[in-house]
């Protein structure tokens, strides 16, 4: 009885030395509007996230407030908020998980969550490794969140929005 | 043995759940962040009700653009006939409607202009001047035509200040259009 007690005494120890948690620092997220006259950016530098990994698999959650993102024009935010209901919806999260083993490629993908206007959907991110981070993309589709599209001159804008990201993992 | 059962238990209920889920709150972000508010749901109908007041801006500002060119292009005539004064009248009208809807449009605290915006007001302190005075010296210079009266040297600048005013709108809403 008393080995069995050890035994998963150790096994339930092991476990919890070997998960790793990791904390977001250095991030920033740009987001590529494009439409027929002019492409425009916006960066946010205020993301937060976490990373656990267990038993060779890391799971992630980062968030980053709407109102963060900043371009070069102050009423182009102020309509993005309006549009993206900023204050209803106030932040974009990103979730998932990947095998351990990945973290130490030069550059893969895996499938993430992204929380945006409220809605729910699964995207293919792609990330390159450049020491304790790197640098990453995907690319948020506006309909799919329920976003209605800006237009300018009665041109809409493209319902394709890349995302592009860098971050730093550091060990908690 | 209920020793090592504690010690167990102890060790185990100090470690973090391992497949537990992670959550905004492993973040640091409070439920003040997350939740919504009454002044959040409040700075968001202020928002729409801007956007919704800025669009209207916009599309009378393009209108009375395209007004004042045609007022601008009759305005040769304008002693034979009197198209360039009631082209220049409906501009006047639409010119301040539009104004209106920009200078009583709500906008949040806290928000500092960048961009292009900065330019299209500082140009309304031009324009907005011009388009107060070009009517007036328009109709002086109008009346004064019609009496055989000769006018005076800023009536006879009526031409040049909506030259002015023309071109400074035009820009405003040229910096404008080309964004979103």
């Amino acid at each position: 009885m008393k080995k069995v007690f050890f035994c998963f005494a150790f096994l339930a120890l092991s476990t919890a030395v070997l998960a790793a948690d990791y904390q977001l620092t250095d991030a920033q997220a740009t987001y590529t509007v494009k439409h027929l006259v002019k492409t425009v950016m916006g960066t946010s530098q205020e993301l937060r996230g976490k990373m656990s990994c267990t038993t060779g698999a890391c799971e992630f959650l980062v968030a980053a407030p709407v109102k963060s993102f900043i371009s070069s024009d102050s009423n182009r935010d102020l309509n993005m908020q309006t549009v993206l209901e900023a204050d209803r919806y106030p932040l974009i999260t990103v979730r998932g998980k990947l095998p351990e083993a990945q973290l130490g490629q030069e550059s893969y993908s895996f499938p993430a969550r992204v929380t945006f206007h409220n809605i729910e959907k699964e995207y293919a991110v792609s990330v390159r490794r450049k020491g304790a981070g790197g640098t990453g993309a995907f690319t948020l589709r506006l309909e799919a969140h329920g976003v209605e599209r800006p237009s300018l001159l009665t041109v809409a804008i493209d319902d394709e929005v890349p995302l592009t990201f860098s971050f730093t993992w550091k060990a908690k | 043995m209920l020793r090592f059962f504690f010690m167990f238990l102890t060790i185990i209920s100090i470690l973090p759940p391992a497949q537990a889920e992670l959550e905004l709150k492993d973040l640091g972000l409070g439920e003040q962040v997350v939740t919504v508010s009454k002044a959040d749901r409040k700075r968001q109908e202020t928002l729409e009700e801007r956007h919704s007041m800025l669009k209207r801006h916009e599309v009378l500002g393009l209108t009375t653009l395209g007004l004042m060119t045609a007022t601008m292009l009759t305005g040769g005539s304008a002693i034979d006939s009197n198209v360039h004064m009631y082209l220049g009248m409906a501009t006047g009208a639409l010119y301040f409607t539009t104004a209106y809807y920009s200078l009583t449009a709500p906008k949040p605290s806290g928000i500092r202009d960048r961009g292009n915006i900065v330019w299209h007001k500082r140009l309304a302190w031009i324009h907005f001047p011009a388009m107060v005075l070009a009517p007036i010296l328009g109709y002086m210079y109008k009346r004064n035509e019609e009496n055989d009266r000769k006018s005076s040297s800023l009536v006879k600048q009526h031409p040049t200040i909506a030259g002015i005013g023309f071109g400074a709108f035009a820009l405003s809403a040229a910096l404008m259009t080309v964004e979103f």
